[in-house]
C-alpha cells in the first residue's frame, strides 16, 4: 500500500524523514523535561585550581588573543595557571610565545611536530592542578566561562565539563551557516548531557577532572579525532561529561568551502574510524542512551543525510535533464507577460513534504532554544541558508567520508 | 548507573507515528480530490463524446458547422496534463493511476473514431488526428521530447487533436488500436492518417507534413505584427 502510494525510494526517504522526527522529539522532550524540574542549588566550594593547556602550530594569527582571553578569565590568578605548547610550528608562533612567556603565570614548552594529542600528552602528566583545561589556539573563552563551567564539578560525578561553542567570523556566507550549526549544536549538546551521552570534549574548551588521565590514560592519536575518542572512553568508563550551556567560547570557523570540507572530512571520518573502533559498545545497555541511541542514531542519520540529499539532488537533476529535453524539442519559450495561474491541483501533497515541514519547522524551534541558550545572537539570514543548503553542502564530506572509510582508508591530517 | 528514558523514547515514538500517520491521511485525502477531480472531467468529456456522437448521427439532417461546437481539444489536453502528474506523484504502477488512465485513452479511442468519421463527412472543419504511441519504459528520451513537440503543435494548432497512448498500457482497446494500424515497438511512433512514422520528428517534419498549418501560423504571424497599437494608430489616422 505504502510502495504504491509513494515508490520505493520514498519509502527509504519516508524512513529516514520518520527517524530524524523521532529524534528531534525525544531530545525536544528531554529539554523540556528538565528545564520544567527545579533547579538544584548546590553548595558554594572554594575554587579549584586549572591549567590551562594550548597546544599550537603555526598559529601566528591566533594565538595571542587566545592566550590574552586566558588572561581575562574572572578566575582567581593564584589557581589559574597557562601551558602553551608549540607543536614544531614553522611560522612566528614560537618568536611570539617567546615574547609572552615572560608574562607571569605562562609556560612554553616546545617540541617537534607531532600532531595535537602530542603536544597536549607532553603537558598533562606534569600539571599538579585539580583540574585540566584544553583550549584551541584559535579559539578564545569569554571570560566567565571558566568558572561557570567550574561550577559543574561541584557534582562530584562530573568528570569533564564541556562548553557552549560560538563561531568567531559569522559574517560570510559559510560563517552564518556555521553559526546556526554552532547553535543547534548548544541545544543539543546540552540535552546530551541531560541524558549521559556526550562524545565529544570538544578542542576549543574543555575541562577535565585530574585523576580522568591518571585512570584512562592519555590523549590517543584516535583518526585524528582524539577529543572524540577521549570523551568515548571516559563514557566507556562510566565517567560523567556535564555541559555549561552559558560558558560561551569562539572559535575562528573555516572560510573557504576547501577548508570547511578538510575540517568536517577530518570530523566525519574521524568519528566514522572511532566507531568501528568503539562498535562493540554499540547497543550495549550499560552505556545507557549513549550505546543504545545517541551513537547508533549518529551512524544512521549520516546515512540518511546521504540518502536523503542524494535523492534531492538526483531530483533535480532530472528536473535540470527533463527542461534541457524539452529545450531541445521545442527551443526556449519565454515566460507570458500575464501573472501566473495557480492551479492548486498542482501542488505537492506528498506526505514526505508534509513530513519534510515539519521537521523544518522543529529544526527552526530547535535552534531557536538553542539561540536563546546562547545569548540571543541575532542569526540573520544564516537559519534559511542552513535549513535549505547545509545538508546538500553537508553531503559532500558524508560522501568523501563513507568513500574514505569504505574504500581508500586513507588518513586526515589534524590540520 | 545511567538512566534509558525510556519513557521519553516511547512518547517521542508515539508523537512521530502520530505526525506520519496524519501526513498519509492528509496527503490520501487531498489525493482522493485530485482524482475525484479528474474522474469529473472524464466524465464531462464522455458526456460531451456521447453528445458528439449524438450530433454526428443527426449530421444527415445538421449541417457540418454545428460539429466545430464539439471540439474537445483544451479538456483532453488538460486531462493530459493532470494525469502525467498523477503518474509522476504516485507512480506509473499505482492501481488509481492505471484507471483513470485507461478510461483516458478509452476517450480519446472514442473521440478519434469519431473525428475519423467526422473528417469523411466535413473535410474542411474536421480537426486533423495525430496518434502518438509513447513508453514510459525503459527510460524512452526520445517519447519525452516528442510528447513536447506535440504538444506544442497542438498549443499552435487548435485544429490538431493529439491522442497519446501509452504502448504498453495493459489494456485491449489500446492492444485492438496497434494490431489495427500494426504499430511495431520502436517507440516513438506517430499514427498520421493510415501511416505510421517511427522516431523522433521534430516541429519541422510535422509542417513538412502538413504545410498548410505552417501557413496559417505565417499568416497569423503577420496579422499579429500588422494588428500593433502603433500600426492600428496609423491605419486610424
Amino acid at each position: 500500500m505504502i510502495t504504491q502510494t509513494l515508490g520505493p525510494l520514498s519509502i527509504w526517504l519516508l524512513a529516514v524523514l520518520s527517524i530524524a522526527l523521532y529524534y528531534q522529539i525525544f531530545l525536544l522532550l528531554v529539554y523540556l523535561e528538565r528545564s520544567l524540574s527545579p533547579f538544584l542549588k548546590l553548595p558554594t566550594l572554594s575554587l579549584p585550581s586549572v591549567t590551562v593547556i594550548i597546544p599550537c602550530y603555526n598559529e601566528e594569527e591566533t594565538i595571542e588573543d587566545c592566550i590574552s582571553s586566558v588572561l581575562n578569565l574572572n578566575y582567581p590568578k593564584d589557581k589559574l595557571h597557562l601551558v602553551v605548547v608549540d607543536d614544531g610550528s614553522n611560522d612566528s608562533t614560537p618568536k611570539i610565545l617567546n615574547r609572552l612567556k615572560a608574562l607571569k603565570g605562562i609556560h612554553v614548552i616546545s617540541k617537534e611536530n607531532g600532531g595535537k594529542y602530542t603536544a597536549l600528552n607532553i603537558a598533562i602528566p606534569n600539571i599538579t592542578t585539580d583540574l585540566i583545561a584544553t583550549l584551541d589556539a584559535d579559539s578564545f573563552v569569554h571570560k566567565e566561562a571558566l568558572s561557570r563551567m567550574v561550577e559543574k564539578f561541584l557534582d562530584p560525578r562530573v568528570m569533564a565539563v564541556t562548553p557552549a561553542l560560538k563561531i568567531h567570523n559569522t559574517k560570510s556566507f559559510l560563517g552564518r551557516i556555521q553559526q546556526t550549526e554552532y547553535t543547534l549544536a548548544i541545544f543539543i549538546r546540552n540535552v546530551l548531557a541531560s541524558l549521559d551521552a556526550i562524545h565529544v570534549t570538544p578542542g576549543p574548551f574543555s575541562i577535565f577532572r585530574k585523576e580522568v588521565f591518571s585512570k584512562i590514560g592519555l590523549y590517543r592519536q584516535a583518526h585524528n579525532a582524539e577529543d572524540l575518542e577521549l570523551a568515548l572512553r571516559m563514557q566507556m568508563n562510566q565517567m560523567k561529561i556535564a555541559n555549561a550551556y552559558n560558558a560561551y567560547v569562539t572559535t575562528i570557523s573555516p572560510t573557504t568551502f576547501t577548508s570547511l570540507f578538510k575540517q568536517r572530512l577530518r570530523w566525519t571520518l574521524g568519528f566514522l574510524n572511532n566507531m568501528v573502533d568503539y562498535f562493540p559498545s554499540l547497543f550495549k545497555k550499560k552505556y545507557g542512551n549513549l550505546g543504545m541511541f545517541v551513537l547508533p542514531a549518529s551512524l544512521v542519520s549520516l546515512g540518511a543525510s546521504i540518502i536523503m540529499f542524494t535523492s534531492l539532488i538526483k531530483g533535480v537533476i532530472s528536473l535540470i535533464d527533463e527542461q534541457f529535453l524539452k529545450m531541445s524539442a521545442v527551443g526556449i519559450s519565454l515566460p507570458s507577460l500575464a501573472l501566473p495561474t495557480l492551479d492548486t491541483f498542482y501542488i505537492n501533497t506528498s506526505p514526505i513534504i508534509f513530513l519534510v515541514i515539519t521537521i523544518m519547522a522543529l529544526t527552526i524551534l530547535l535552534i531557536s532554544i538553542g539561540k536563546r541558550l546562547a545569548g540571543n545572537e541575532p542569526l540573520r539570514m544564516g537559519m534559511v541558508y542552513f535549513l535549505f543548503l547545509y545538508g546538500f553542502i553537508a553531503l559532500s564530506w558524508y560522501l568523501s567520508a563513507a568513500a574514505n572509510l569504505l574504500l581508500f582508508r586513507k588518513n586526515t591530517n589534524w590540520k | 548507573m545511567r538512566i534509558f528514558y525510556f519513557r521519553h523514547h516511547i512518547t517521542a515514538l508515539l508523537i512521530a507515528l502520530a505526525i506520519v500517520a496524519t501526513s498519509f491521511f492528509i496527503s490520501a485525502l487531498l489525493t482522493d480530490n485530485r482524482i475525484q477531480e479528474i474522474r469529473s472531467i472524464e466524465d464531462k468529456i464522455s458526456m460531451d463524446i456521447l453528445s458528439a456522437e449524438t450530433q454526428f448521427a443527426l449530421l444527415e439532417l445538421a449541417a457540418c458547422e454545428h460539429l466545430g461546437e464539439t471540439f474537445l481539444s483544451q479538456e483532453l489536453r488538460d486531462l493530459s496534463q493532470r494525469l502525467s502528474y498523477m503518474e509522476q506523484t504516485l507512480g506509473l504502477e499505482n492501481p488509481e493511476v492505471v484507471n483513470l488512465k485507461k478510461y483516458y485513452s478509452l476517450l480519446q479511442i472514442k473521440d478519434y473514431l469519431l473525428m475519423q468519421r467526422a473528417r469523411e463527412k466535413c473535410e474542411d472543419i474536421a480537426p486533423i488526428s495525430i496518434v502518438y504511441f509513447y513508453s514510459n519504459k525503459g527510460g524512452c528520451r526520445d517519447c519525452i521530447r516528442q510528447g513536447h513537440v506535440l504538444s506544442r503543435f497542438g498549443e499552435l494548432h487548435e485544429q490538431v487533436r493529439i491522442y497519446a497512448f501509452d504502448y504498453h498500457l495493459a489494456f485491449p482497446a489500446i492492444q485492438t488500436l496497434v494490431a489495427l494500424y500494426e504499430v511495431e515497438e520502436n517507440l516513438p511512433a506517430l499514427l498520421i492518417g493510415e501511416n505510421v512514422m517511427y522516431g523522433y520528428l521534430t516541429l519541422d517534419d510535422l509542417y513538412v507534413m502538413f504545410p498548410d498549418l505552417l501557413k496559417d501560423l505565417e499568416e497569423e504571424k503577420k496579422d499579429k505584427q500588422e494588428d500593433t497599437p502603433i500600426n492600428e494608430l496609423l491605419e486610424a489616422l
